[in-house]
Parts: C-alpha cells; sequence; structure tokens
C-alpha cells in the first residue's frame, strides 16, 4: 500500500468509528444542533429586520447577509470534521499527545483526524439546501460549496496556529478561544461596517473578511480573482500552522517545556 | 413577614460575597464583550451615518451604543441557575430542601441574585470602559439611580425565576438544556438584547409586548439612557406584576413536580 | 540486546513567574545518569515514589521524549529518531488513560488499531482471534466499553496493546483500581505472555504483589537516580534481615520472656506477632523456645513483605542500596 493509501485509510478507519459512535449521543448531539440553528435563525430575523428597515443603506440585502452565514455555518461544520483542531492546546496540556507519538503515522494528521463532530454534517445540508433555495442557480451553487471549503481551509490554519502556540504558551487556549471567538463574530457581520483599521485587521490578524466579504464578491459580482486570494491564504495559514505545530512538538520533546509532569 | 426575608436577603449577601473573589476573572475574561461591543459601535455609526437618521427607533447614536451596553452587561452576568436547580433535582438533593424551612424557589433565586449583581457590575465595568475609550464617557442623571437600582434588580429577578422555572421542568425531562436556549434565544430577540424592540416592524413588537422577556432586558436599558421617572414607575409596575406572576407559576410547577417525586420515588 | 540505555539524563527547563515581568529558570533534572540493560523476553519492575523518574524514563524509551545526555538503543534503534518505525514493535498501556472508544464495542478499537499499524485484514482477523482466547474477550467483544467492568475494560486495553504483535509491552500502573480477582487476572496474562510469547515487559506499579509475581529483575529509582538494580530473588535475600513470627497461644500466656533481637510488633488478643533480626537471632531457635515455654495452637514464620524492603531502601537512602549492591556482590 502507499503512503497516500495507509493514510487515506486511517482517515476511513477513523470516519467509520467516528460515525459509529455518532448513534450513541444522538440526543445531546440533536440538542446542540437544536441550539446552532435556533442562535441563527434569531441572528437572521434580526438582519431581516435590519434589512427591511435600512434598504439602501449599503449594495448588501438581506440575501447577502444569509449567504455569509450559510457560507461560515458550512466552513465551520467541515472544519469539525478535524474537531481535535479546536482541542490542540488540552491535547498537549493533558499528556494526550503522547498517544498520537507511539503511533507508526504522523502526529499532526493523526490527531487531527481522531476525533469528528459527524452530526454538523446535518447542518451544513439544512444550510446548503436553504441556499439553494434562495438561489436556485448552478454557478451560484458551485461557488458557494467551493467558498465554503476554502472557508473552512481559512478557519483550520487559524485554529492550527492558535492552537499550536500551546507548546510555547500556557496561556495559549485562553487567547486562542478569544480570537477564535473574535474571528467568528466579525465574519457574521457585513464587511463594509468596519473602518480604518479595522479594515485591514479583517484581511490578516482576525482574516474575517476572507469568511464574510470574499464569498460575496464571488458570488454576487463574479470577482473570481479573490477566490485565488482566498485560497492562497487558506493554503498559507495551514502551512503556517504545520510549521508551527512541527517546531511545537520539537521543543515539547526535547523537553523544555512547561508541560512538566516529571512522574 | 419582612423577617422571614432576612434569610433570603443573608443568601443573596453571602452568595455575592462568595462570588468577589471572582470578579477580577470576570474583567480579564472580557475579550467577547470587547469584540461584540467593537462591532455593534461600528455597525450604528455607520448604520446612523449612511441613512442620515438623527433618532433611530427612539434612539440618538450614542444612546443605542449605550442602551446595547447595558443590555449584554444585564444577559452576560446570568449566571446557570436552570442548570443548577436540574442537578438538584436530578440528584435528589432537592428532596432534602424540602426539610428545611426555606422556600427552594426564594432561596435559589437569592444565590444566584447574589452571583448575578456582582458580575454584572463587572461587566458593566468593563464595558463602559470600552466605550469610553471607542466613543466617550457617559453620565447619567444622577436622580434616575435610585430608580435605575431597582428596575435592574427587579429584571435580575424576573429573568431568574424565569431561569429557576425551566430548571424544575428537570422533574419531567432529563435536559432542560433545549427549553432555555429557546427562551434564551427568544430573549435575545423579542427581550430588546441586540436591538431596541421600537426598532421591529409591528407585528414582531405585538409579540415583544405579549411575552415577558422585554422587562428583563429592554426595560431597565431604556431606562438607563433615556431618564424618565414618570415611565419608570409604570414600568416598575410592570415588573413587579411579572415577578410575580412568573413565581406563581414557577410554584406551581415546582409543586406538580415535587407531588410526582412523591408518587413516583425520588 | 533488547534495550539498552547508557549514562542517559533527562532535564526539565521550568520557567517560574515572580511578579509580573520577572520568569526565573529552573532546571529539574528528572532523570540522572541512568545505565542499564535488559535481555530479550525479561520482565523488569521499575519502582519508585512519585517524581522519582518513572514515567519519564518510560517516554524516554518510547521516543516520546529525547535524553539530555547519553543514548538509548531500543530493539537496535534510536527511539527519539526513528520513533514511527520503532512504534511497529512495541506498545504501551497507561493504567489511567485508555485507547479504548468509550461507547463502542472494544471490536471497532481493534479494527481502528488495525489500520493504524497497517495490518492486512487476514493477518488482522489472525490476530484477534488469538487475543480473544487468550484475554477470553468472547463474552463482551461486541458489547460497549462503558458497560465493561473495569477489569474486563483493562484486559481489552492490554489486548489492543498487542494487536500488532509488539516485541516490548510498557505498562505503565496496569492494575490501578483493580479488584483482588482482576487484578490477579491481568496478571496471569502478563505472565503467560512473557513466558510463552516472549514479549519482554517493562512495568511500572506501586503493587508490589503484582512486581513480586510478574518481574524477574527490579530497578528501584529515587530522585531520578537508580538506588538499586537487582533480581527480584536476590533483592529478598540480601534485603532480609528479619523473619516475621505469628503465634497462636492455646490459653493464656505468660509475659514472654524474649531473648535479644526479638520484639513484638502487634498483638491482639492470643495472637502475637513478632519481628526477629536474624543478625542477632536464629528464627528456628526463637520458635522452639517459645513452643518449650508455652501451649501454642500455631505457629508460621513469614518473609516481610517487598513492600517494606523498598521502604526499606527508600529510607535508608542511596548509600545503603550501594551498600546493598556491594553486599549482593560479596554474598554472590
Amino acid at each position: 500500500m502507499s503512503t497516500v493509501g495507509k493514510y487515506l485509510g486511517l482517515f476511513l478507519g477513523y470516519l467509520y468509528i467516528n460515525a459509529k459512535g455518532l448513534l450513541e449521543y444522538k440526543v445531546s448531539s440533536l440538542i446542540a444542533l437544536f441550539g446552532s440553528l435556533l442562535n441563527s435563525a434569531i441572528w437572521l430575523v434580526f438582519w431581516w429586520v435590519f434589512f427591511k428597515r435600512f434598504p439602501n443603506i449599503s449594495e448588501w440585502q438581506f440575501v447577502h447577509l444569509f449567504t455569509i452565514w450559510a457560507v461560515l455555518n458550512v466552513a465551520l461544520t467541515l472544519v469539525s470534521v478535524f474537531y481535535n483542531v479546536y482541542k490542540i492546546p488540552a491535547i498537549i496540556n493533558e499528556g494526550k499527545l503522547e498517544y498520537y507519538l507511539v503511533r507508526p503515522k504522523n502526529a499532526l494528521f493523526h490527531l487531527l483526524v481522531a476525533r469528528m463532530q459527524l452530526i454538523d454534517l446535518l447542518e451544513a445540508a439544512i444550510w446548503f439546501i436553504s441556499f439553494i433555495i434562495l438561489k436556485p442557480e448552478l454557478p451560484a451553487i458551485l461557488l458557494f460549496l467551493l467558498m465554503s471549503v476554502i472557508s473552512a481551509a481559512i478557519i483550520h490554519g487559524f485554529l492550527l496556529i492558535l492552537g499550536s502556540l500551546g507548546f510555547f504558551l500556557k496561556s495559549a487556549d485562553g487567547i486562542g478561544t478569544e480570537l477564535y471567538n473574535a474571528l467568528i463574530t466579525f465574519s457574521t457581520y457585513p464587511n463594509w461596517i468596519f473602518r480604518g483599521a479595522a479594515k485591514w485587521i479583517i484581511f490578516t490578524v482576525i482574516p474575517a473578511g476572507f469568511i464574510s466579504y470574499v464569498p460575496v464578491q464571488v458570488i454576487y459580482n463574479r470577482a473570481y480573482l479573490w477566490i485565488l486570494g482566498s485560497l492562497g491564504f487558506g493554503i498559507l495559514l495551514n502551512v503556517i500552522g504545520c510549521v508551527v505545530f512541527s517546531r511545537g512538538l520539537k521543543y515539547f520533546e526535547t523537553g523544555n517545556t512547561f508541560v512538566l509532569r516529571a512522574d | 413577614m419582612l423577617k422571614s426575608m432576612d434569610k433570603y436577603l443573608a443568601a443573596a449577601a453571602l452568595s455575592a460575597k462568595n462570588y468577589l473573589g471572582y470578579a477580577s476573572e470576570v474583567i480579564f475574561r472580557s475579550g467577547f464583550l470587547v469584540v461584540i461591543l467593537f462591532v455593534f459601535v461600528n455597525l450604528w455609526t455607520v448604520t446612523y451615518s449612511r441613512s442620515g437618521a438623527e433618532i433611530i427607533a427612539g434612539f440618538d447614536l450614542r444612546q443605542m451604543l449605550w442602551y446595547l451596553v447595558f443590555t449584554e452587561s444585564i444577559v452576560i452576568s446570568r449566571p446557570r441557575v436552570h442548570l443548577k436547580v436540574e442537578e438538584d433535582i436530578r440528584t435528589g438533593a432537592v428532596s432534602y430542601a424540602l426539610a428545611r424551612p426555606y422556600n427552594y424557589l426564594l432561596f435559589q433565586l437569592s444565590v444566584s441574585f447574589g452571583e448575578r449583581m456582582v458580575r454584572f457590575i463587572s461587566t458593566l465595568t468593563v464595558g463602559y470602559a470600552v466605550m469610553t475609550v471607542m466613543v466617550r464617557p457617559y453620565f447619567p442623571d444622577l436622580s434616575i439611580l435610585p430608580f435605575l437600582t431597582v428596575t435592574v434588580a427587579l429584571a435580575m429577578m424576573a429573568d431568574l425565576i424565569g431561569m429557576i422555572t425551566i430548571g424544575f421542568l428537570a422533574f419531567w425531562v432529563e435536559d432542560v438544556s433545549p427549553f432555555f436556549l429557546v427562551y434564551s434565544r427568544l430573549q435575545m430577540l423579542l427581550g430588546g438584547m441586540i436591538v431596541p424592540i421600537t426598532l421591529f416592524p409591528p407585528f414582531l413588537r405585538k409579540l415583544s409586548e405579549w411575552l415577558p422577556f422585554r422587562f428583563m432586558v429592554y426595560a431597565p436599558a431604556k431606562l438607563f439612557v433615556n431618564c424618565d421617572i414618570s415611565q419608570a414607575l409604570s414600568l416598575m409596575a410592570g415588573q413587579i406584576f411579572i415577578c410575580v406572576l412568573l413565581f406563581l407559576i414557577g410554584m406551581s410547577i415546582y409543586r406538580m413536580g415535587v407531588k410526582r417525586l412523591d408518587v413516583n420515588g425520588g | 540486546m533488547c534495550i539498552d540505555v547508557n549514562h542517559v539524563s533527562k532535564q526539565y527547563t521550568l520557567w517560574k513567574i515572580k511578579g509580573w515581568t520577572r520568569r526565573e529558570r529552573q532546571v529539574i533534572e528528572a532523570v540522572k545518569d541512568v545505565s542499564f540493560r535488559v535481555e530479550p523476553g525479561r520482565a523488569l519492575a521499575l519502582i519508585g515514589p512519585n517524581g522519582a523518574g518513572k514515567s519519564t524514563l518510560i517516554k524516554l524509551l518510547c521516543g516520546i521524549l529525547s535524553p539530555t545526555r547519553g543514548s538509548i538503543r531500543v530493539l537496535g534503534m534510536d527511539p527519539f529518531k526513528d520513533r514511527s518505525k520503532l512504534a511497529y514493535h512495541i506498545s504501551s498501556v497507561f493504567g489511567q488513560r485508555s485507547q479504548l472508544w468509550y461507547h463502542l464495542p472494544p471490536i471497532d478499537t481493534f479494527l481502528l488499531l488495525g489500520r493504524i499499524y497497517d495490518i492486512d485484514r487476514v493477518e488482522l482477523k489472525k490476530r484477534m482471534k488469538e487475543l480473544v482466547e487468550l484475554f477470553d474477550l468472547s463474552s463482551f467483544l461486541y458489547q460497549p466499553v462503558r458497560k465493561l467492568s473495569l477489569g474486563q475494560r483493562m484486559r481489552c486495553e492490554i489486548a489492543a496493546a498487542l494487536i500488532h504483535n509488539p516485541k516490548i509491552l510498557f505498562l505503565d500502573e496496569p492494575t490501578i483500581g483493580l479488584d483482588v480477582v482482576a487484578r490477579s487476572m491481568v496478571i496471569d496474562i502478563l505472565k503467560d505472555l512473557n513466558q510463552r510469547k516472549n514479549v519482554t515487559i517493562i512495568l511500572t506499579s506501586h503493587d508490589t504483589g503484582d512486581i513480586e509475581r510478574l518481574c524477574e529483575d527490579v530497578i528501584v529509582l529515587n530522585e531520578g537516580r537508580i538506588v538499586l538494580e537487582s533480581n527480584i530473588r536476590e533483592m529478598r535475600k540480601n534485603f532480609f534481615h528479619t523473619k516475621i513470627i505469628e503465634i497462636e497461644f492455646a490459653g493464656q500466656h505468660a509475659d514472654l520472656d524474649l531473648p535479644p533481637g526479638v520484639s513484638v510488633i502487634e498483638r491482639s488478643g492470643p495472637v502475637v506477632k513478632l519481628e526477629v533480626n536474624l543478625k542477632v537471632q536464629d528464627a528456628n531457635e526463637v520458635v522452639s523456645r517459645i513452643v518449650a515455654q508455652n501451649s501454642v495452637r500455631d505457629i508460621t514464620i513469614q518473609d516481610p513483605p517487598l513492600e517494606s524492603i523498598i521502604q526499606h531502601i527508600y529510607l535508608s537512602g542511596d548509600p545503603a542500596g550501594r551498600e546493598a549492591e556491594q553486599n549482593a556482590q560479596i554474598d554472590g
């Protein structure tokens, strides 16, 4: 078997076991799904009220806003397939990393595929179907899917970098959570409300602009060049994340680390 | 009657004192508040300037922003008392409370109220600091302060009684969180947390007026930015009515639950 | 040679935060100049109090950590550099940390491990059949792990660790929290594995009973150093300066007239426990003397438990360990 085949096999093995585990705690995951959808619904009502009251506030209408919510949520559910990316600092601090280190597979790949929150894919389906109902045009649907995948890559890379800082900083978990929350919050608002320095921040430190503004530009204004920009940024974040992780791992292994579990 | 309220006041004071130690933690963990306020300042500044309106939904820009700081502080400061009640019912601790000389609902209300006061004041302090930096400071009329304190207290009590009542559903269901989700999301929208209810189109506004949530969030925040004493009095009357109503509903659910416990065993 | 550890030290750097900005560097040496060898097929126990460096040593042997000084060879490989390659040949069980999927039956974890270790289907089926028989898992192979007893779970845990046929098995507190029956079963299986399948076992445990039953060799660590490296049988011989005599008297017994070197350590009704210092007194002589003077219903002579020997080693500290080693050499 080739290396790629082996790793694909590992992914499928975890996909199978996670899917099987899914049936075990149906109720709590369905409640979480319900809560997430309800939360989105309430915000969408707010935006519906907002655009009804201020129809000419910008070139955006309710449909644009719905699109960024849909892209963000589909992207988040895709990130849930690599659910451990949220848990990297905890995995390091609680000594769970060793489980992956004593295995013959790449530790980062292994840990990323080990936990999947597959119930979230149901949410992705709901958002996807509602987008189709709102905009039943094939090019728009395909672009929607593409931009969701790219947005997922950006969120994933962002989390990977922040999480891997956990090798160096004990407080990485807290800081990471704050920055992640900021990313998600900024991604649910139209970009045109940000002025001055904030305009730059959402395309750099907290790349919410790639998740909200760019998909709208691509889907509604056919600004296809932006796709390359977003894709490049997503790849860049993930590459940096991998580098930070492997540097951190070295640091961890040589033991120059605060994670002192001498016993 | 007054004498018997002593123990509840003491419980609230003790809980507040106990929580004081965490107040600094609340302040350091307020990244979310900073982010959401930053977004709100941007959103409404742009909205006011682009639409050219001086007054939107009865608020000018400054009032709108301070209104939102206040509603966020009220909602964020909420302790998870419904989960505490759920746990008490699941573990059977609630049956021990029957043997004690206090009303279980009022006792939980006192304890959570004490905690919430500390959290509310620390959250509001952070919000105030953030807004002072981002916009400019705001000084409400001092004469309104006593009224404001009372409406805030009544608003929180109404909310906490609502949450405890949701906790009581644990006599029948295993997990009360879906009920709380509906409650809190409705409150977020129809209580006026993310936007004043006066912005709503007529049917949503009607709905909001028929529900108790506006007394928990909208009412005190509105008073904070718009000091109108005659309004304050009618508001408080409404809040007291809601508190009593929710208390009666809560107590009857509790009695039914306890009876059920009696029949089916704990 | 299976494991060869040569003058290995492991340091951790700890940053202590003092005040707002000052940070103080503190170096902690978890393992200090440790050397030892393990032949294939042996069973070695690592013992020592908390913080003695047992777990650090195991992590070094698995390649999770790299040594600050010295060299390690495991199955001819450098565990840190060849970690992924070595991983196919070793395995580990950590008592407090499960690798089984809690809500799923153990069989699912076994199948997943097959993927992790690239075992082909035919081979995997064969291995699983063997392990199911060896560990007697068939009755609960398809039950969710959460419904299994702690003992059943630990058997599954060890079976899971063996699915890729490792040559070395590292066990960190495998019997923690188990009741007497379950513990005994786990130890029996491990012993069988060690003796019949020739799997090298490296074990840490707080339970000296486990160690006595399972292991031939023992390394005692204290504060990162090897205090004693010995064969268990030899250790007993060299550290047994005492024996315990338990006597049940038939009726009222007069005040015992005890010779020097004998002391009473417990007294409950007609039963008296004596400790005899063998350097001063012969145990048999003490027994015959007591039997001659009193009417005795029952009498037993026991060795003190391994526990107390280890305690003795710790208490007397490093020099005693050295002394013991020297004694052992002289005796040998």
